[in-house]
């Protein structure tokens, strides 16, 4: 039997997390494949980029899932390793995510760029080059 | 020349990143790729693979908003785990000193899912898919 291919899947906490699905499709080009909705409007979403997965929450602050808004901040940056992250960045930065450093190559063997998404989670776009 | 693959490689910010690092040897098997140590030992940032996923670890920073899950008593992100054998993967990371929060379980949405908090406050979901929705559309 061939093993699970291993996999981090991080899920992401916000608030409005209906119009963070949105951004996310025209920042990213991620798809939507699952959403379920609370009566109270909260969304929990699957989507992926380029067939990485990922999750969308609104926050639940009772549980300990903050957004980077409530907390000025956040416990992990989302690392997203791409062909192109040119491309990806600049894409990220005209659906109103803000360029936090631009794309370069780094002396750590990496070509990264941080952008900040509107909900304050902090992408490192980036591919290895060495 | 072959494209690369799109991934996530999250960075979890952390207090002790040395201490943390040695964690996650133990308690997921992890191979440290590379460390960029500040002049005093502690880490800067950490690559770690993790049976072929990669994340990384930083060092806190909170002028910058980089919090280590215990400054704010919670997280803005949560990390699930896909792994072939959620029961042993979850029972390691116990036994390494990982808090277990929900006993590995099979849910009827088609899930095997476990979660355990590590001792620096990052939480795992551990799971497994049992059903694959998607091949039955």
């Amino acid at each position: 039997m061939n093993g699970l291919q291993t996999a981090i899947i991080p899920t992401l906490s916000v608030r409005n997390g209906a119009a963070a699905i949105e951004f996310y499709k025209n920042a990213f080009g991620a798809v939507e494949l699952m959403r379920v909705e609370d009566p109270d409007g909260a969304v929990v979403a699957e989507m992926a980029i380029d067939g990485a997965r990922f999750f969308i929450a609104d926050e639940s602050p009772e549980h300990g899932n903050f957004s980077p808004e409530t907390i000025g901040g956040s416990t992990t940056r989302m690392g997203l390793f791409v062909d192109d992250p040119d491309a990806v960045a600049k894409r990220a930065v005209e659906a109103g995510a803000i360029e936090v450093y631009p794309v370069a190559d780094q002396d750590y063997g990496y070509r990264l760029g941080r952008v900040q998404d509107p909900y304050g989670h902090h992408w490192e776009i980036a591919k290895k080059i060495e | 020349m072959e494209a690369v693959k799109t991934t996530f490689a999250p960075m979890l910010i952390i207090k002790d990143g040395v201490a943390a690092v040695e964690f996650y040897k133990k308690a997921f098997g992890a191979i440290e790729v590379i460390r960029f140590s500040n002049p005093d030992g502690t880490i800067h940032v950490a690559e770690l693979s993790l049976d072929g996923a990669m994340f990384h670890i930083r060092q806190e920073t909170i002028d910058r908003g980089d919090f280590d899950p215990g400054t704010i008593n919670g997280k803005t992100i949560l990390l699930e785990l896909v792994v072939e054998d959620p029961h042993a993967v979850q029972a390691r990371a116990v036994a390494a000193g990982g808090k277990e929060m929900q006993p590995v379980t099979d849910y009827e949405h088609g899930m095997r899912q476990g979660q355990v908090k590590d001792p620096f406050g990052h939480v795992w979901l551990i799971e497994k898919k049992l059903i694959d929705h998607s091949k039955n559309k």
